[in-house]
């Protein structure tokens, strides 16, 4: 019991401080909102809109995929350094070659499906796309 | 012939079979199911003449077909067959009763236009069905599902005209006053199955085996109510007897046979004269090995048997339709039986029941007869001259009251004046008890002698009282035929047991019924049934003495009754002479009010205690039930809205719980030491 | 059998392989053509590649692969996977509802787009849960989680225009984040005290005892935690009425036959292999005792999904709570475990697991039924299914099997599992659980039974009116109603194998 005594007290003092401080202040000081306070810090800058901007989505799809191979890429460097030894100390290259094709190959099935199905293709959104046309007309 | 027992199960199936037939394609019939019906009991007539010789050979049949519950402590339920002397008797008695029943009723139904002719002949192949069930069972419990099984069908076919308003009155009422007595019967097999672990008549676990045991010192068994083993088997065997008095209509429990009258006579004739009622006596003299180590219960089964004997004898007297005499009848007639078994006399019992079975089914059959010629009318006093106008009827009819009224050689007096033989020799022994039921049985022969002549002189003697009878309808070969061939066993039945020949001329070996209730299982046969009967017998005069005294004084009693009867009634125009009997007359004719007495019992005992419990079961149970639903469902709702469907919720909800079952745990587990 | 010995030993996972062949050559159909979707060729290809694995893990079970009698459980590559009779039989469970689902699907899609991801992602799902049945170290056992987690996110979102399905899907997807983090938290924290993530070593590390009580049981609650989510035990229960009555009706039969069943299969391993009680209940001090916990969420997950499911107005609804009242039956094959069983651990684990399979399928049928009156637009609410008996009378039927099956009600094979299920717990001394569970199941009788009635009394409000016969939801429906009513006959070689495989983790 004496060792969580002191995580408990921790937590508690972690959570309660603030808690106290952010409670403490808010019934001291006097509550005058105005538009330069509550404006956004941008380090000097006048900030322009909001900074809730809808991004492309697309930079979403290239993100997923980025991650997939990426991680891809950080699970073959462990076989690439034991791809000589292991052949040196008498694996056959089918065993030591084949798990990896393998797996290349099932992520080469998801990258050709993804590409012919449009992942990697720019797409606009209908909102963007409408208002280019109309400033032409403009 | 040796393989012919193997083929006993096919006796009791084949009027399911004809049952089923009849049910389901009857209306494509030609006849309504009826050929189906006469084909399946002539098929088990003739297995049944079969298993009777293989029998006679000394074969006997005790097999377990079907066990249909495996107990784990050695209680098995199980569907059998007993084929021994008794039972082959019994099935032959039936198959042949049936057969010509069925037979009759192509004339009294299918030629008189009936309706609804399949619902007849399935309940006929369904009730055949079940009594030879009944008859061949090995077990106690397979003895009570077909007795209950045949009060199923008689209720469906004394109902069968159910659009009137007395059938179905009197179908219930049938089923109603029986199933009270079966009440106290499923009690007793329970008992039975509790003290001996087994319910089979023959065999190595047989309980009437084991009770004599029990009684000896050689076998432990369980009593209840801490009574010892006479006084426990005695209680035992009175439950059971409780199905017994149901079933045969005995005093207290005769009053639903009367109002049986209202089905069909060939209904009347199977069901409710030769072998339905049997199934009770039956039932007794199947158990009798049991019955016998209880001199208490024999004795009250004689008693019942002497006062319902005398008690049903004269109410028949006074009756006016041919068919309540014939009612009454066959309740004093079943009360001999109960008399012989109770006082000791097996054989005599049984050689009863079988005449009584070929006797009463012609009697009724033969009312059938006159009932088609009269237009359905059963009022005797309409009826008169018939014996001229239906001669095949008459002498039938007359052979078969012959034999009722016990006048020798006919059928009814070598069984009856036996019965009275074994009562009298056993009662002289020592038993008042006995020589009472004697004096009952006795007195109840003049009666019976009395009534059975009153009905045969207003049917058939005299002057046709009404236009009917003047002119009555025609009945055909196949109410003829069937009467012929009862009138003829009617009469010469009597000849298998003459024991009164064989006592007073010492002519031996003419007995044959007690030679061939004498074989087969040793526990089971006459001879053993013989040895433990609780009863001494004393003579008067020595034996042969006894026989001719006791032979005497009955048939002077009984045709001193059908004398007086002569001199009533058989005359051209006879009256009614029941006001001369004065206040006596009303008790007889409301039957000494025990119809008014069971109601009453029903209406001012039962009634009050129903509404008391229905008020508990409507406030208690009730109210019980719908407060556990209601508590679910208003629980349900509640609980329902920790769903508030806001995902912060949820998952605050999971870290609270995964928190608290961590402080559980973890305090019970002594994570935290 | 001679044929197996003569197979290498990674063949033993034929049915994950299978699987995962299938779903990538879905992948390659859909690619031929990306503009357009042949619905029969991807629905025939799945359903086909489900049942070559049903049929592979059939033929291993019977030929005794990894079972005792031909030398034990195969354990392959340094023992992060393990094939034995258990994952065969839960394989069989997965790929049996998979086949029903995609067969279903073929009409259920019928008019939709994203065909191939759709069918991709239910085979996808079904290798991660195959693999959850086979894994036998932690880190197998997080990864072919999530394989089997993610495309179910997605699959529930399926109807993007259809803002319940969207909106379920999104839940979903939160809670099951959040419980795969305690899940990881709970397993690093069990790696911390062990320092391995093998089941049968961390047993033996276990078994030499350990200090870090509190740490080791704070890791066994978590990981208890991240099953319970998977398998929608209370308290972390909360995604699933929104996620199955959300999600495409084919979806929910899935996810909550198949995916319970894969969180039971991977909960019964890694506890009784990993945490076996006798070790974790008499460990440095004090005691971890799991069963107590099962037992604790058994009761709990049992009376909240039956209470809740009595007073619901819509039958996705009602039958999505009844799910979660059926996995606190399942949780009473864990909860009944003793630390001096024996025998009867493996009777209850083995009657937990045949419960299981008919579980899968009984409600998968139910929710396919749902499915088929979504395709006839009739509605949602006990009253839109007033009358269906009159137009739909096989589908009807087929419906009352299923409702009469879950309430526990013979002839039917819910009867005989759950009967099974309550034994062996009362054999194992729990007769307050089997009474807790025999109450539910009272109170299930009623509101299965008001579907019962709304479809054969009720008299309909307005005429209904039946366009279609489905012929793919119709194969699928009466296949698993002849396959609920067969397991009541054919009850005995389940529950046979079963506590026979399940007495072998012990």
């Amino acid at each position: 019991m004496s060792d969580w005594i002191a995580i408990g007290a921790m937590g508690l003092v972690g959570v309660g401080l603030p808690l106290a401080m952010m409670a403490v202040s808010a019934l001291l000081r006097p509550s005058v909102p105005e538009q330069g306070k509550s404006a956004t810090y941008e380090s000097g800058e006048v900030p322009t809109g909001t900074a809730r901007v809808q991004f492309n989505i697309q930079y979403y799809m290239v993100a997923l995929l980025f991650l997939v191979f990426d991680i891809e890429t950080v699970l073959i460097f462990p076989w690439t350094v034991i791809y000589r030894s292991a052949l040196e100390q008498g694996a056959s290259l089918a065993t030591v070659l084949t798990p990896m094709l393998v797996f290349i190959g099932v992520l080469v099935v998801g990258l050709v499906w993804a590409w012919r199905n449009g992942a990697v293709k720019w797409v606009k959104s209908p909102q963007a796309s409408r208002r280019k046309t109309e400033r032409k007309d403009a | 012939m040796a393989g012919i027992l193997d083929f006993a199960p096919a006796i009791v199936l084949l009027p399911f079979l004809s049952f089923l037939i009849a049910l389901g394609a009857g209306r494509y019939m030609p006849k309504g199911g009826a050929l189906a019906g006469i084909g399946a009991t002539a098929g088990s007539f003739v297995l049944s003449i079969a298993t009777f010789f293989a029998v006679s050979g000394g074969q006997t049949y005790n097999q377990t077909i079907y066990t249909w519950a495996e107990g784990l402590d050695a209680i098995n339920l199980t569907f059998g067959l007993l084929i021994d002397p008794l039972s082959s008797m019994m099935l032959v008695i039936v198959t042949l009763v049936a057969l010509l029943v069925h037979v009759f009723s192509l004339g009294y139904m299918n030629d008189e236009g009936e309706t609804g002719l399949p619902r007849y002949y399935a309940g006929l192949g369904l009730f055949t069905a079940s009594m030879l069930g009944f008859v061949v069972a090995d077990n106690l419990l397979m003895a009570f599902m077909f007795f209950e099984l045949v009060g199923l069908c008689s209720y469906l076919l004394i109902g069968f005209h159910f659009r009137q308003d007395g059938p179905p009155s009197a179908a219930k009422k049938a089923f109603l006053v029986t199933r009270f007595g079966d009440y106290f019967f499923l009690i007793g097999v329970v008992a039975v199955f509790a003290t001996f672990g087994s319910a089979a008549f023959a065999g190595p676990d047989a309980f009437p085996v084991l009770a004599e045991e029990a009684l000896n010192g050689e076998h432990s068994v369980n009593t209840f109510l801490g009574m010892g083993e006479q006084a426990w088997f005695t209680v035992v065997g009175l439950l059971v007897l409780g199905g017994v008095v149901g079933k045969s209509a005995q005093f207290p429990l005769h009053t639903w046979l009367p109002d049986a009258m209202e089905g069909p006579t060939p209904v009347s004739a199977l069901i409710h004269a030769a072998t339905m009622v049997a199934a009770g006596v039956y039932l007794v003299a199947r158990m009798y090995g049991f019955y016998v180590l209880t001199p208490t219960t024999l004795a009250i089964i004689a008693l019942i048997g002497g006062f319902t004997a005398l008690f049903a004898a004269t109410m028949g007297v006074v009756k006016k339709e041919i068919k309540q005499v014939l009612a009454y009848s066959t309740i004093s007639q079943y009360g001999y039986m109960m008399l012989g078994l109770g006082a000791g006399g097996y054989v005599a019992a049984t050689f009863h029941l079988m005449t009584h079975a070929f006797f009463k089914a012609l009697l009724f059959l033969g009312a059938g007869s006159v009932i088609i010629a009269m237009h359905h009318n059963e009022n005797m006093w309409d009826m008169g001259g018939l014996k001229d106008k239906m001669p095949v009827t008459y002498y039938a009819f007359l052979s078969g009251s012959l034999a009722l009224a016990g006048i020798v050689p006919f059928a009814g007096f070598w069984s009856k004046d036996e019965v009275l033989y074994e009562t009298l020799i056993h009662g002289l022994g020592g038993s008042p008890i006995l020589l009472a039921a004697y004096a009952m049985g006795l007195l109840a022969v003049f009666f019976t002698g009395f009534y059975t002549f009153r009905m045969v002189f207003l049917t058939f003697h005299g002057e046709p009282r009404s236009g009917t009878a003047r002119d009555p309808h025609g009945v055909r070969w196949n109410v003829k035929g069937p009467l012929a061939v009862l009138g003829v066993l009617a009469a010469t039945t009597g000849l298998v047991n003459m024991v009164p020949v064989e006592k007073l001329f010492g002519i031996e070996g003419i007995d044959f019924l007690h030679q061939f209730l004498d074989g087969s299982f040793s526990s089971l046969n006459a001879h053993h049934y013989a040895e433990l009967i609780p009863y001494s017998s004393g003579y008067i005069g020595g034996e042969a003495g006894t026989v001719a005294i006791g032979a005497a004084v009955s048939l002077g009693f009984a045709l001193g009754g059908a004398a007086l009867a002569h001199v009533l009634y058989n005359v051209p125009e006879p009256v009614e002479h029941t006001d001369k009997l004065g206040s006596i007359k009303t008790v007889l004719y409301n039957n000494y009010y025990q119809d008014e007495y069971q109601v009453w019992i029903a209406t001012g005992v039962v009634q009050p205690i129903s509404r008391v419990l229905d008020k508990f079961d409507q406030g208690i149970v009730d109210g019980v039930v719908n407060g556990i639903s209601s508590v679910s469902l208003f629980a349900g709702g509640r609980v329902k809205r920790i769903q508030t469907g806001v995902v912060s919720n949820y998952a605050a909800l999971l870290t609270l719980g995964l928190t608290a079952l961590l402080l559980g745990l973890g305090l019970l587990g002594g994570w935290f030491a | 059998m001679t044929p197996l010995q003569t197979l290498p030993e990674w063949a033993a996972t034929a049915p994950a392989i299978v699987l995962a062949l299938t779903g990538l050559a879905l992948l390659l159909i859909d690619t031929i053509d990306p503009d357009s979707t042949n619905n029969g060729l991807l629905a025939g290809t799945a359903t086909l590649g489900a049942l070559a694995a049903g049929g592979i893990a059939a033929w291993f079970l019977i030929g005794g692969t990894g079972m005792e009698s031909t030398g034990g459980a195969i354990s392959l590559y340094g023992d992060a996977l393990v094939v034995d009779g258990m994952s065969l039989f839960f394989t069989l469970i997965f790929t049996s509802v998979t086949a029903m689902v995609t067969v279903a699907s073929y009409d259920y899609l019928a008019d939709e787009e994203y065909q191939g991801e759709f069918y991709s992602l239910v085979i996808f799902a079904a290798t991660g849960m195959t693999l959850m049945g086979m894994s036998n170290s932690l880190a197998t056992v997080f990864v072919s989680l999530e394989l089997a987690s993610l495309p179910s996110y997605a699959l529930v979102a399926f109807l993007k225009k259809d803002r319940g399905s969207i909106e379920a899907g999104l839940k979903y997807f939160l809670i099951g984040a959040l419980s795969s983090a305690v899940f990881a938290f709970g397993i690093s924290l069990v790696f911390a005290v062990t320092g391995s993530l093998v089941l049968p070593e961390v047993a033996a590390t276990l078994a030499e005892g350990t200090e870090l009580v509190g740490v080791l049981g704070l890791g066994v609650l978590m990981i208890a935690g991240g099953f319970a989510f998977k398998t929608a035990s209370v308290p972390f229960h909360f995604w699933a009425p929104e996620a199955y009555e959300g999600a495409p009706a084919p979806v929910s039969a899935f996810l909550s036959s198949a995916s319970k069943a894969a969180g039971f299969a991977v909960a019964f391993r890694v506890f009784t292999v990993a945490f076996p009680l006798e070790t974790v209940t008499a460990i440095g001090g004090g005691s971890v005792d799991w069963s107590l916990l099962f037992a604790l969420l058994a009761v709990v997950t049992m009376t909240l999904g039956n209470f809740a499911a009595a007073t619901q107005e819509n039958v996705k609804r009602m039958l999505a709570y009844s799910s979660i009242g059926h996995a606190g039956y399942a949780l009473i094959g864990l909860a009944a475990i003793t630390v001096d069983g024996g025998a009867a651990n493996g009777d209850v684990l083995g009657a937990s697991m045949a419960h299981l399979l008919v579980y899968g399928f009984m409600n998968t049928g139910a929710f396919l039924f749902i499915a088929m009156v979504e395709k006839w637009g009739l509605g949602r609410t006990f009253e839109d299914y007033n009358g269906i008996a009159s137009k739909a009378p096989i589908a009807a039927t087929a419906m009352t099997v299923f409702m009469f099956s879950l309430a526990g009600l013979p002839p039917f094979g819910g009867f005989v599992s759950k009967y099974a299920l309550f034994y062996s717990a009362i054999e194992s001394g729990f007769w307050w659980l089997a009474a807790v569970g025999a109450v539910n199941s009272a109170l299930s009788l009623f509101y299965y039974s008001r579907v019962v009635k709304a479809m054969w009394i009720e008299e309909p409000s307005k005429p209904l009116e039946i366009g279609s016969q489905p012929v793919g939801l119709y194969v699928a429906v009466i296949f698993a109603a002849v396959g609920t009513v067969l397991l009541l006959p054919g009850f005995q070689p389940v529950i046979e194998t079963a506590q026979t495989v399940a007495a072998a983790l012990f």
